[in-house]
């Protein structure tokens, strides 16, 4: 075991996540401007979002909605009626002086209530969700290099819906783990589009170390400004090494907040005293080895008691908002499928193999295909050999994802049909010449067959071939005569090497049937 | 949250603190005295946010909007309030990481 291992083995990780998603609404949560990303600064904005003395805002109703499908996707317990805070604090990206946001009255879970869980696609694992609560964005600052900053507020008002799970998560793998998920549960749910690269879904890791085996909590750093999924792993990583790196030197983590800098290799950590810094040697050696030396680190920004006071109270413009009963059961029986429980039904209810079933389940937008080629006839274990071997290998070969594939299922309908049908034609040779003309050139199956001219051994061809390899395997023709079924594969290997793969291996069969109720007759 | 008490001389720096306002010892203790005054005013008034069950109960209120998108302001509206402008933006002092 390296000294990396033996030391990081002493301690466990422990992380909490908060996230930010962005609703994926028409309007704002407030006012009735556009909600979207980029265009040129201020062309989103009216008096509400803006701040303007005198107006009130009006909650936007599918906003209301879909935070509380995400509550009770999680299996939350959901309140009856739901009000907003105040959070107070200056930022020129904040025009009011406050966010309206929620702190007492979450949608879902908090203040001892049940949040619910979320199962991770891979592991399996369940993580307990503390809250999901409803707030308002905030603009965004453009820092102009001369000491100033332009404020756009575009972006103010936008619907976020603030998720925030219980510190569950013990290692990268589980966080990968619990993003992917988090991700493909709020796709599947249609509330937000997920684009991080566009800030519609953003991450906050909280993270903690303590020895192995220990029960308690230790102080946990929050770690911002994370805009990748790479960004989280990575920043995760960082945090490990650098707080085992200062639990080792006799010195212990501070609650405070860091932000990540994916740019710089070198720690360094203005504005903390030296006997607070993880030794730089130490934590470098601790760090996931990486080609080309390892990226990125942490940074300082301040400590628990620079925490701001918001000074929250009853946000006094917007009424309570009941939910009734009805409302609650209608919002609870829409719910879609979740990814968890579409893995358990495609190895229980549609017989797929367990791998099968996961594979389908793990990676976004595979499993649209798939039910899309269901709802074109094609069986299941048929659909899903498709999606997972020649569909998904095209798809990592190229980089695209499954959303962006060039064989639409309805071509890879017709592609089983054109295996199935009786045309000479096989599934080798359906996949050897059809399938790369149909990936690469934008022809449907039967297009590429007709204009590459793709046939199949004729059947007479097939028939001499059989018959030849009947004459030439005799102890295979002894065996099927004594009723070993699997002795067929002998003639149907030979008949296929005979004819180059070329042949309906279901002709073959039909012929040797044929062969052995003559020989059958003859005696 | 005893700290954010106006009538002590800590609470009024707090809170002077929060509000980004530079008080001097004169002013801090005019602000405190004023402070005090309004809240004890507040506390002689009877509750005016009705309890939930209240405002519950009541007919039921449209209080929601539809989400449909309505036109914004042009551009040069929503700036014309803007000390200074840049960019297509109010133009602000830049703010370090941590304030
Ligand atoms: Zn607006």
């Amino acid at each position: 075991m390296s000294a990396r291992a033996q030391i990081l083995g002493r301690y466990e990780l422990v992380v909490g996540m908060e996230v930010h998603a962005q609703l994926a609404t028409q309007s704002k949560l407030f006012c009735g401007c556009a909600v979207g990303f980029g265009g040129p600064p201020n062309t989103r904005t009216c008096p509400v979002c803006l701040g303007h003395p005198g107006t009130l805002p009006v909650l936007n109703a599918e906003a209301f909605a879909m935070v509380h499908r995400i509550a009770l996707a999680f299996g939350a317990d959901v309140r009856d009626a739901t009000e907003f805070d105040r959070k107070n604090y200056f930022y020129p990206d904040l025009p009011k002086g406050y966010q309206i946001s929620q702190l007492h009255h979450n949608v879902g879970g908090g203040d001892g209530r049940e949040g619910g869980r979320l199962q991770l696609l891979r592991s399996g694992k369940f993580v307990r969700m503390h809250n999901v609560h409803l707030e308002e964005d905030a603009g965004k600052l453009l820092h102009l290099g001369d000491g100033g900053s332009v404020v756009d507020l575009n972006r103010a008002g936008t619907p976020l819906a603030e998720i925030v799970t219980y510190p569950d998560l013990r290692s990268v793998e589980e966080v990968d783990d619990f993003m992917d998920t988090l991700t493909e549960v709020l796709l599947a749910l249609e509330v937000c589009r997920c684009r991080m690269q566009e800030g519609n879904l953003r991450f906050e890791a909280s993270v903690s170390v303590r020895p192995r085996g220990a029960e308690f909590l230790g102080p946990r750093t929050e770690i911002k400004n994370l805009n990748s999924y790479a960004a989280v792993r990575r920043a995760v990583a960082y945090e490990f090494a650098r707080q085992v790196a200062l639990l080792e030197a006799g010195a212990s983590p501070r609650q405070e907040t860091r932000l990540w800098d994916p740019e710089e290799a070198v720690p360094y950590e203005q504005g903390v005293p030296p006997a607070r810094r993880a030794d730089p040697a130490l934590l470098a050696s601790l760090l996931p080895e990486v080609e080309g030396g390892w990226r990125g680190r942490t940074q300082f920004m301040r400590a628990k008691e620079d925490a701001h006071d918001y000074r929250y109270f009853p946000e006094p413009d917007l009424p309570p908002y009941a939910v009734a009963p009805e409302q609650l059961d209608a919002w609870r029986t829409s719910l879609p499928e979740l990814p968890g429980a579409r893995r358990a039904r495609y190895a229980e209810e549609l017989g797929l193999p367990q791998k099968a079933a996961e594979a389908l389940t793990r990676e976004r937008g595979l499993a649209a295909v798939f039910e899309q080629l269901l709802a074109l006839e094609v069986p299941a274990a048929a659909a899903a050999n498709y999606v997972l071997n020649p569909l998904q290998a095209a798809l990592k070969e190229r980089g695209l994802s499954p959303a962006e594939s060039p064989v639409s299922p309805e071509r890879l309908a017709e592609l089983h049909s054109l295996i199935e049908e009786d045309n000479g034609l096989s599934r080798d040779l359906v996949f050897k010449q059809v399938w790369p003309r149909v990936l690469d050139e934008g022809l449907s199956p039967r297009e590429a067959v007709a204009k590459y001219g793709i046939e199949g051994a004729s059947s007479d061809a097939v028939v001499a071939a059989t018959d030849a390899a009947w004459a030439e395997n005799p102890r295979a023709v002894r065996d099927l005569l004594a009723g070993k079924k699997k002795a067929a594969g002998a003639i149907v290997g030979a008949v296929m090497k005979r004819l180059r793969g070329q042949a309906d291996p279901r002709a073959i069969h039909a012929r040797i049937a044929e062969l052995l109720a003559q020989t059958r007759g003859e005696d | 949250m005893t700290e954010l008490d106006p009538r002590t001389p800590e609470g009024i720096a707090a809170l002077a603190r929060l509000a980004r306002l530079a008080l001097d010892p004169e002013e801090a203790r005019a602000f405190g005295d004023h402070m005090g005054r309004m809240l004890r005013w507040i506390e002689s008034l009877p509750p005016a946010r009705p309890d939930l069950g209240e405002a519950l109960a009541g007919p039921p209120r449209r209080t929601l909007r539809a989400d449909r998108v309505r036109p914004s302001l042009p551009p040069e509206e929503s700036l014309a309030g803007a000390p200074e402008r840049a960019a297509g933006g109010f133009r602000v002092p830049a703010v370090l990481p941590g304030e």
